[in-house]
């Protein structure tokens, strides 16, 4: 038997939550008895049972799957993370235009096959469309710009 | 109750101008994603479930399922003429209809892939018209401990049917279900891993989970393959096939559509299953099985019909009983969660206009579908050309604003950032993470139906299996896992989907 680096991680993530959320249950939560289920009565019964089975995706044989690593998209992973974080930092304070350009352009340059002209066209594109739709079709009540500090 | 008035209540439901353009507007957008590489109908109604709070009940729910079936329509049209299935179902599509292609005959491929879906389509219509009021009879005479048992039945079916690894895929229903108790406890007001957060105190939001682990996590997984996109293939042909190819055809499309409508029916089941199923199926009956793989009409025909067939009658448990067969159900449960309306037997008896309306919608989607799709064919081919580079900025940005305007919260950004990146790591680790919605949305209602049972049995959780019902439910889902865990059936199970 032989168990797969992906293996390991998956089922310790499984049982990393579990045990979280066991000791939170277990700390703050009534439990109660089968009669009267507290609070605490699922959480604990569903996070041993998540603990169990992330030990069971440790120990189970390792399938066919189990080959292709593709290289992780580290570039795509930051600016794709980082896009709706800085709408989240700025939509409040600046107002949803130029919020909206910040999102758009970071997601745009999560592509390695964007050029930079191209970042440039499609985030004009996008950046008319979205306002129009969000703001004059959906109608959101978002002020466009807003000069407010926070 | 009557099924002929049902249906005139239904029609007169479906065929508001209003619902009718959500019906149009869902089979629309439903044929583009399913056209598009990298955008799958679980992506599109995630993104578009924050813009439903402005409609009713019934033209958000017509329109999500429209995007649903008619994204069974357009993956089959990737899948002849680029052999990308545009989403899982169509994979065995592209088997036989790209080879078709590539004689030049792609044409008759989209026809006959277009005309077997319509009648699949209008067939499990009728299933679940009929279908439907029984199980909803039988569902009301459930009592908390069946109920229970049924859900458990559920989640494990739904596990055994879908590909790859069972514990996993068991993990991920365990970890929705333990992510689906954060919030404030419904019987004891108790706060519940809140931490302190007031935006914490509703649950976590299924709207932000559902977007992150299908928009943004998708997102991210498409990113890895960037740059290998396929060409397609410019010539579509003539699009009537003969009267030959047709009647080969007959036999494929009818059992291909009965597989789908009882496929279709059973938990993690769906479009997906019917396919993969109705494809072997017409393998094992050719007289010809060499032909497959290289151009047979027969394996466009039946898993067409099949898919379609399957994706239709998947609304049954989820209309009936409450409990979602996949992950789009899930977020159709979910759609229904946001409107007010708790799904279950209820919503046939106290929302007839919606049930109905939406039923008597989906024939005529099918119906809008087979017109959008067979003249327009060589439009929806073009839009396949859009690469995926231009796509995804807009993916997320619609994400983004989605996410914010559900409650103009920036709390709900983070949220979406920090389940998008979970996961896409699941992703990567080989968890998929349809059980995971399942098992969120089921979550409450589990530990509700098990509370209440274990009250009614004076805490004896022997009551589970002393009620014959329930007991037979839970026999049955033991048996599905064991029958999984058989390294013989195991490794058949995976040949049928690595064919």
């Amino acid at each position: 038997m032989r168990t797969t680096g992906r293996q390991l991680k998956a089922g310790g993530i499984f049982v990393a939550i579990g045990a979280f959320f066991l000791a939170t249950a277990l700390l703050t939560l009534d439990i109660g008895s089968t009669l009267r289920m507290g609070a605490g009565f699922m959480p604990v019964l569903l996070s041993c049972l998540l603990i169990a089975l992330g030990i069971g995706v440790v120990l189970e044989r390792a399938g066919e799957d189990e080959v292709e690593a593709r290289p992780i998209p580290w570039r795509g992973l930051a600016f794709i993370t980082l896009a709706p974080l800085l709408f989240a930092l700025t939509v409040k304070g600046l107002g949803l235009a130029p919020a909206l350009l910040g999102l758009i352009a970071t997601s745009s340059l999560a592509s390695r096959m964007m050029s930079l002209t191209q970042v440039l066209i499609v985030t004009a594109v996008l950046l008319a469309i979205s306002l129009l739709v969000f703001s004059y079709v959906l109608g959101l009540p978002y002020p466009l710009f807003a000069l407010s500090a926070g | 109750m009557d099924v002929f008035s049902n249906l005139m209540l239904g029609l007169a439901t479906a065929a508001t101008l209003e619902n009718l353009s959500y019906c149009l507007i869902g089979t629309v957008l439903g044929t583009a994603v399913g056209v598009l590489p990298g955008l799958g109908p679980s992506t599109t109604i995630a993104l578009l479930l924050p813009f439903t709070f402005a409609l009713g009940p019934t033209p958000s729910l017509i329109m999500l399922a429209g995007i649903y079936y008619g994204a069974q329509y357009g993956g089959s049209t990737t899948a002849i003429l680029l052999n990308l299935p545009g989403e899982p179902s169509s994979a065995v599509t592209a088997l036989d209809g790209y080879q078709m292609a590539k004689q030049g005959r792609a044409g008759h491929a989209l026809a006959v892939a277009a005309l077997g879906s319509f009648f699949a389509g209008t067939v499990a219509t009728f299933v679940i018209v009929l279908f439907a009021p029984v199980m909803t009879s039988l569902a009301l005479e459930f009592g908390p401990a069946e109920y229970f048992s049924l859900i458990v039945l559920g989640l494990i079916f739904s596990v055994a049917l879908a590909h790859g690894s069972v514990v996993r895929a068991l993990a991920m229903v365990v970890l929705g279900l333990v992510l689906s108790l954060v919030g404030n406890d419904v019987t004891s007001g108790e706060a519940r891993f809140t931490f302190g957060r007031l935006e914490l105190a509703e649950g976590i939001n299924f709207v932000t989970l559902s977007v992150g682990f299908f928009g943004v996590a998708e997102i991210l997984r498409n990113l890895e393959t960037e740059g290998a996109e396929g060409t397609a293939t410019k010539i579509i042909g003539r699009l009537l096939p003969s009267w030959p190819d047709l009647r080969r055809c007959v036999g494929p499309v009818l059992r291909g559509t009965a597989l789908g409508s009882v496929l279709g029916i059973l938990p993690g089941g769906g479009a997906l299953l019917s396919s993969f199923a109705s494809y072997s199926l017409e393998k094992k009956l050719s007289k010809t099985p060499g032909e497959f793989g290289k151009g047979a009409i027969e394996g466009v025909a039946g898993p067409e019909a099949a898919n379609n067939a399957g994706a239709q009658t998947s609304f049954i448990p989820m209309l009936t009983l409450g409990l979602p067969a996949n992950a789009v159900m899930a977020m159709m449960v979910g759609a229904m969660v946001i409107q007010g309306i708790v799904p279950g037997p209820n919503v046939a008896t106290e929302q007839p206009a919606l049930f109905w309306g939406l039923i008597v919608s989906m024939w005529i989607g099918n119906l809008m579908l087979l017109v959008l799709n067979l003249p327009l064919v060589g439009l929806w081919a073009r839009m396949m050309t859009i690469p995926y580079t231009w796509l995804f900025p807009a993916i997320l940005t619609f994400s983004a604003i989605g996410i914010y305007s559900l409650n103009g919260n920036v709390f709900d950004l983070y949220a979406l950032c920090l389940s998008g990146v979970l996961g896409y790591v699941l992703l990567r680790l080989g968890c998929e993470p349809a059980p995971f919605l399942l098992g969120f949305v089921l979550g409450p209602m589990l530990e509700e139906h098990m509370r209440r049972a274990l009250l009614l049995s004076f805490g004896h959780p022997s009551v589970f299996v002393t009620r014959p019902i329930s007991a037979g439910l839970l026999i049955l889902a033991l048996l599905a896992l064991l029958a999984v865990a058989l390294p013989a059936i195991a490794r058949k199970r995976s040949k049928v989907f690595a064919e």
